[in-house]
C-alpha cells in the first residue's frame, strides 16, 4: 500500500502534463496522440485504484476505458483518410 | 504469507513505481518536442512503459497483500492480464493510424535550419 | 471516513476538467472541440471512479468517449470544420 500512495502523484502530474499538451497541441493530431496516451494511463491509474480499494469488481472501467480511446484514435484517423484529398491542408 | 509474500510486495509495488516515473518522462517529453513526428515516440513510450508496465506489477502485488483468498486473488490478476494485453495490441495500432493519416494529408516534419536560435 | 488524498484527488481532476470545459466552449476548430469533449469526459470518469461508482463509470465512458464522437465527427463531415468568427 506504501508504494501505491507514493505514486499515485507521479499519476497525477503526468495526466496535468498531458492534458496541457491536449490544449495546446497546434494541429489536431497533437492533441488526438496526447489525449489517447493519457486515456490508457488512466485505465492503468483505474487498475491500480482497484487494489487500493480492494474490490475487484472496479477493474471492469479499465478494460473499456482501453477499448474506446482505441475507437477515438480510428475515428479521428478516418476522418482525414476519407474526408480530406491526400496532401491537403497539412493538418491546421 | 511470511517472506515469499513481502518479496511479492516489494517487487509489485517497485514495478509500478517505475512505471510512474516512466509516465512523467513520457508526459515532459510530450511538453518539449518541437515536432508531431518525435511527439509520437515519447506518446508510444508513455502508453506502454506508462501503462502495461504498472498494470503487470499490480497483477504481481495483489499475490503479496494479506487477508485475501486464493479465488479473490485471481480474480484480480486474470482481468489485469487481459487489460494488459489489450493496451499491447491497440496503442501500437492507433498511434500509427494517426501517423498515416498526419503523413498522408502533408503535415510537413520539423526541420532545423542552421543558424536558428533554438526555442 | 473519507481520507485527504481522495479529496485532493478530486479537487485537481475536477478543477482540469473545469478548465476543459472553458477551453472547448472557446474553440473554433470543430474536430480539435470533440478530442478536448473526450479528455474532460476521461477526468470526469476519474472523478466517478473515486467516488466508487463504477456502475455509472461503465455507462460514461461508453457514451462520453466512443459514441459521442463518432456521432459529432459524422456531424462535422456534413458542415463545414471551422466556426465563422
Amino acid at each position: 500500500m506504501v508504494f501505491i500512495i507514493v505514486s499515485i502523484p507521479l499519476y497525477i502530474v503526468a495526466f496535468i502534463l498531458y492534458a496541457v499538451r491536449g490544449f495546446k497541441g497546434p494541429t489536431v493530431f497533437d492533441s488526438t496522440i496526447s489525449i489517447d496516451a493519457l486515456c490508457y494511463d488512466v485505465s492503468a491509474f483505474m487498475v491500480i485504484l482497484s487494489v487500493y480499494f480492494r474490490s475487484y469488481l472496479l477493474l471492469g472501467a479499465g478494460i473499456l476505458l482501453a477499448l474506446w480511446a482505441y475507437i477515438l484514435d480510428v475515428v479521428i484517423a478516418r476522418y482525414y483518410d476519407r474526408f480530406t484529398r491526400i496532401g491537403g491542408d497539412g493538418g491546421d | 504469507m511470511g517472506l515469499g509474500g513481502l518479496v511479492l510486495t516489494i517487487i509489485g509495488g517497485a514495478i509500478i513505481f517505475i512505471g510512474g516515473l516512466f509516465d512523467l518522462v513520457a508526459a515532459l517529453g510530450v511538453n518539449k518536442f518541437p515536432d508531431f513526428y518525435t511527439r509520437l515516440h515519447a506518446v508510444t513510450i508513455g502508453a506502454i512503459g506508462g501503462a502495461v508496465y504498472p498494470i503487470i506489477g499490480s497483477a504481481i502485488l495483489v499475490f503479496g497483500v494479506p487477508g485475501l483468498s486464493l479465488s479473490a486473488r485471481l480474480s484480480f490478476a486474470l482481468p489485469m492480464l487481459v487489460i494488459a494485453s489489450l493496451i499491447l495490441i491497440t496503442a501500437p495500432t492507433g498511434s500509427h493510424a494517426v501517423a498515416r493519416a498526419a503523413y498522408r494529408s502533408g503535415l510537413k516534419p520539423y526541420r532545423r535550419i542552421p543558424g536558428e536560435v533554438k526555442k | 471516513m473519507f481520507p485527504v488524498l481522495h479529496l485532493v484527488m478530486l479537487a485537481v481532476v475536477l478543477g482540469v476538467s473545469f478548465i476543459t470545459i472553458y477551453l472547448m466552449v472557446q474553440e473554433r476548430d470543430l474536430l480539435k472541440m470533440i478530442v478536448l469533449s473526450a479528455a474532460q469526459s476521461t477526468f470526469y470518469a476519474i472523478a466517478l471512479y473515486i467516488l466508487l461508482v463504477p456502475d455509472v463509470v461503465l455507462a460514461y465512458i461508453a457514451v462520453a468517449v466512443g459514441i459521442y464522437t463518432a456521432l459529432l465527427m459524422f456531424a462535422v463531415k456534413k458542415t463545414e470544420r471551422f466556426e465563422e468568427a
